[in-house]
């Protein structure tokens, strides 16, 4: 009898805990979400005995103002360097250790801060816990702060100082003249020398909140078993006011840059090589999605067999270097996509770099490619089209495969927009005419400006200087990069 | 690269071989003569002290863990998504059903592999395979580039030394049917075209031309281990229809299918286009062995600079002996003992592992990288061995103590085995791997799900028993590539005599 009421007390508490999950269109993930508002998603997959741990808030250089760039990622390095439960970092790696972990992985980003690790399925409720100390009661111990304060400083003049940073940061300030800050992922050096555990906990307060959060939890795991224990070690977290709601800005065309010409001399480049693009403002995921979807698929056949798109660039413009070596693709954000039009050539002086990437190349791609694909009904044929988003659609089923992968993708895609844009992604892609196509390309490359950018060795630089400096091309210099020293544009 | 140096460690072991086996040899014919001739001796010689033993791999295990006869929470889950069947052609055929997944993968998977030809000709299995995937009678190699491209579904090969090689397709769900077809005639009936094959070569001559830039690589192939980039690729294509026939027989394959399959359909549909794969009794396995123990090779990489490449290398246990989960932990922990010493004393990089192969020939290894003192390795190894047989650890918890007994730290490099075990291992191809490993070497294709239940139980006895049993008492085979400068440098005499000869004897 004891049996048996044991039985369907156990049977009663399945039934509820199964209620508890919000079925989703992927087979083994289930979606909760506490009463705190952190968002819970488990993907169950017992082929490989371990289990993955991943939390991912949104924030990071999106979220950042210009007295506050680079405050995230000095909060991220004292996420791990102690909380109310591992009070030293060497406590913290202790128990990170005795979980079999060597390290954690992640970091802060352009639009989401993330940090992952995996154990063996066996230690997945002992997992859970730690990162529930490290995520939600941080010391911010004051002391140590000092020391990772002129650690972290040191660090990003470092890096700063790279030449290669000093490029992207330069193409990022053309690309964003307004709030250039908002796509610095490494910030000021000054800002975080004057950091102040107020500042950290006001950054706590603001963005590391459990209704800014998800934990992806995957593997050999049983997801209400983990719903419970999630609920047990993060249930309590105290949730704040919805960081973004006030900050959701939606992309205006108009925000897109004024022409801006940049080169790199490059030394890791050998001499005789350059590399050459045309870098434009390109559509954002949450506020413009259709288009964003265009610019995938569009993104997607430039570089499939099915296109021509490389032979015919190859052809159009003077001593490429190979077709494997020319392309262009689209990086989606949700407030900061970007379409890149790329190719290595070789170093010509009958073709002089600043005329070849400003007319030959932007003449290829643009008034060529660009500008056939959007008005030409029969460049880009039904067939062509059917079949690349086919072949995308099936190298995504395998690349996301392994549930490690499959969170992954699924953490980036809920900072940037919505999981609804990972759930729905093939049937998305179906939708995707060469209509809208051609509105994507009208609307984000043929009507704005681009970037122009080259990187060249030093060598070659010096013999094309002239011609260089009269078209216009600055050289980038971390100087010259730095967002808060006003460098020229 | 050239050997600069003959064999000192080996001509030396040799030649007292050789003086051992004339002293027996002369003995027995004085005793046939003394029998024949002279009267017995008046007084009794002095006893002659007992032979010292030779080192062996012990024959019972020396480990006292036991596997829970309950499987644990990931076997239980897994086990019965796995069934074998035997093919009416005498292969097995082992499918793990995965409902839920949009990916499958199969591998047509012949055990023994490079076990089965001489070193020197280790490449025929691999040559024969990869010319299997290019093309079949029904199915010319442009048809398979095309239906490749249309359903991103690969055809390929898996070379993985002396354990298993195989012929392997991985696809999307939705196109299973078309691409099976073409797999299995592939397998049973492969094109051999000679314009192929010459590419199949061409590709294998470079692929032995990069190995043999590669340090590791020259090393491996000098101590004769399997698998080693050895001989050359000079097989002609009646080479590859010889060994197709009598060597890619139906009693060494195995095929093992993961993903969306039905246990029986699958069967019936290899049972229907794999009759006329050829069977025979089996190749014999190669008998010629790997170098003789204790040996110290010097190999002249004919490079600049003054880092040497160190590599050593003891038999052990074969992949069945209960002893391995106990051995393979223990190695990874002298693993990490061994990076700390070598990084405190020279800064070099190194590693320790435990090769545990289908065939008989599982083996130790220890490498030492760019190491500026190449004459030091084996006295850091003998340092990590005497560390771990003695119970002691690197803490791996961090603080002010840099090593912690055993028995405090084994629960942490447990888990971290398990991570590390599995941590790429994720996918229908990788569970597929896993499924022809454990097959070739247990002849149960589930064998692998217990792999977790067994670590969690060896015990700290059980990690210093294997270390006193397998890795103090072997005679090494040592080999030393670096450039000129440094080989003539080597102390010789610090590579002689067995590892772990220095400790204390506890």
């Amino acid at each position: 009898m004891l049996v048996r009421f044991a039985m369907c007390v156990i049977l009663a508490l399945t039934a509820i805990g199964s209620s508890f999950a919000e079925a989703t269109s992927v087979r083994g993930l289930h979606r909760y979400r506490l009463d705190n508002g952190l968002e819970l998603f488990v993907l169950e997959n017992h082929e490989i005995p371990l289990a993955r741990i991943q939390i991912t808030f949104r924030c990071g250089a999106v979220a950042q103002s210009a007295q506050t760039a680079g405050l995230f990622q000095l909060y991220e390095r004292m996420l791990f360097k102690g909380n109310s439960r591992y009070g030293t970092e060497t406590e913290f790696s202790a128990a990170m250790a005795e979980l079999g972990v060597d390290k954690w992985y992640g970091g802060t980003g352009a639009e989401y801060a993330t940090y992952y690790c995996t154990v063996p399925s066996d230690s997945l409720d002992a997992g859970l816990e730690f990162w529930s100390y490290a995520v939600t009661e941080p010391l911010l111990d004051a002391a140590e702060l000092e020391l990772q304060k002129a650690l972290l400083a040191s660090e990003l003049e470092d890096q700063i100082a790279d030449p290669d940073h000093a490029y992207l940061s330069s193409i990022n300030k053309a690309l964003f003249p307004d709030n250039p800050w908002q796509h610095d992922t490494l910030g000021n050096p000054s800002v975080v020398r004057n950091a102040t555990v107020d500042s950290l906990r006001a950054l706590q307060n603001e963005y590391y909140l459990p209704n800014n959060a998800a934990l992806f939890v995957g593997g050999d795991v049983y997801p209400d078993k983990v719903y419970n224990v999630v609920n047990e070690w993060y249930g309590d977290w105290k949730q704040g006011p919805d960081p973004w709601a006030q900050k959701a800005r939606k992309h205006r065309v108009d925000e897109a840059p004024r022409s801006a010409h940049l080169v790199l001399p490059d030394e890791t480049l050998p001499p005789g090589i350059a590399y050459m693009e045309l870098r434009y403002r390109g559509p954002d995921v949450a506020s413009t999605p259709a288009s964003s979807r265009a610019a995938e698929l569009w993104s997607y056949l430039q570089d499939t067999a099915f296109s021509e798109y490389k032979k015919r660039v190859f052809d159009a413009v003077p001593a490429l270097y190979d077709t494997d070596y020319l392309g262009a693709y689209y990086y989606p954000q949700r407030y900061g996509g970007q379409v890149t039009f790329y190719a290595y050539c070789y170093v010509d002086p009958a073709s002089p770099l600043a005329r070849r990437v400003s007319y030959d190349f932007f003449k290829a791609v643009v008034d060529g490619e660009a500008s056939r694909m959007a008005s030409d009904g029969g460049y880009l044929t039904d067939a062509v089209l059917a079949a690349s988003t086919k072949r995308m659609s099936d190298e995504r089923i395998i690349a996301l495969e392994s549930p490690q992968r499959f969170l992954h993708d699924l953490s980036f895609w809920w900072s940037v927009t919505s999981i609804d844009y990972v759930l729905d992604y093939e049937s998305m892609l179906r939708g995707v005419t060469r209509d809208d196509i051609a509105g994507f390309l009208r609307e984000y490359i043929l009507e704005l400006q681009p970037v122009i950018a080259l990187r060249m060795n030093p060598v070659d630089y010096a013999a094309e200087r002239a011609s260089l400096e009269a078209a216009g091309f600055v050289v980038t210099t971390p100087e010259y990069s730095l967002w808060w020293k006003g460098g020229q544009r | 690269m050239t050997r600069l140096f003959s064999i000192p460690g080996r001509w030396c072991r040799a030649s007292l071989w050789m003086v051992r086996v004339c002293a027996s040899a002369c003995a027995i014919a004085v005793s046939a003569v003394s029998c024949a001739t002279v009267p017995a001796p008046v007084t009794a010689p002095e006893p002659e002290p007992a032979p010292e033993e030779p080192w062996r791999v012990p024959e019972k295990p020396v480990s006292t863990w036991r596997l829970p006869s309950e499987p644990g929470p990931y076997a239980a889950v897994n086990a019965p998504t796995i069934h074998t069947r035997t093919l009416a052609n005498g292969a097995t055929l082992i499918v793990k059903s995965t409902p839920d997944s949009r990916v499958f993968s199969i591998k047509a998977a012949f055990h023994g592999s490079s076990a089965m030809t001489p070193p020197d000709r280790f490449y025929l299995e691999a040559l024969t395979l990869a010319l299997m995937a290019r093309g079949s009678r029904s199915y010319p190699l442009d048809d398979i580039l095309r239906l490749q491209r249309e359903t991103t579904g690969t055809i390929g090969y898996t070379d993985s030394g002396c354990g298993w090689a195989s012929l392997n397709l991985d696809g999307v769900t939705a196109y299973r049917e078309e691409l099976i077809s073409v797999f299995a005639d592939c397998l049973a009936n492969p094109a051999f075209d000679p314009v192929q094959f010459e590419v199949v070569r061409d590709e294998w001559s470079s692929r032995l031309k990069s190995l043999r830039a590669d340090r590791r690589e020259v090393a491996i192939a000098a101590s004769r281990r399997y698998g080693a980039a050895t001989g050359s690729a000079e097989a002609s294509l009646d080479d590859v229809l010889d060994y197709y026939s009598s060597a890619m027989t139906t009693e060494r394959l195995v095929i093992v299918a993961v993903g969306n399959l039905d246990v029986e359909t699958t069967a019936e549909l290899f049972n229907s286009k794999l009759a006329s794969m050829p069977r025979g009794t089996g190749l014999a396995a190669s008998t010629d062995e790997p170098l003789q123990a204790s040996a110290l090779l010097l190999e002249d990489s004919r490079e600049p600079g003054n880092l040497a490449y160190v590599l050593g290398t003891i038999p052990t246990a074969t992949a069945s002996s209960p002893d391995i989960p106990a051995l393979r932990l223990a190695v990874s922990i002298l693993q990490e003992l061994l990076s700390g010493i070598v990084k405190a004393e020279c800064g070099a990089g190194c590693s320790a592992r435990c090769e545990v192969h289908a065939c008989d020939k599982s083996s130790i290894s220890f490498e030492l990288r760019d190491i500026d003192r190449p004459s030091e390795a084996r006295q850091l190894v003998d340092k990590a061995i005497g560390m771990l047989a003695s119970g002691v650890s690197p803490t791996i918890k961090g603080g002010d103590s840099e090593y912690a007994p055993l028995e405090e730290t084994l629960a942490g490099y447990k888990s971290r085995h398990i991570n590390a075990f599995y941590a790429d291992r994720y996918g229908s191809a990788e569970i597929a791997s896993l499924m022809v490993d454990s097959f070739a070497r247990y002849g149960d294709g589930a064998a692998y799900l217990r792999y977790v239940d067994s670590i969690r139980a060896v015990q700290p006895a059980d990690i210093m028993a294997v270390v006193k049993a397998y890795l103090v008492g072997p005679s090494v085979s040592w080999v030393i590539v670096s450039g000129t400068e440094l080989l003539p440098m080597v102390d010789t005499a610090a590579f002689e005599g067995a590892l772990g000869a220095s400790l204390d004897g506890d």
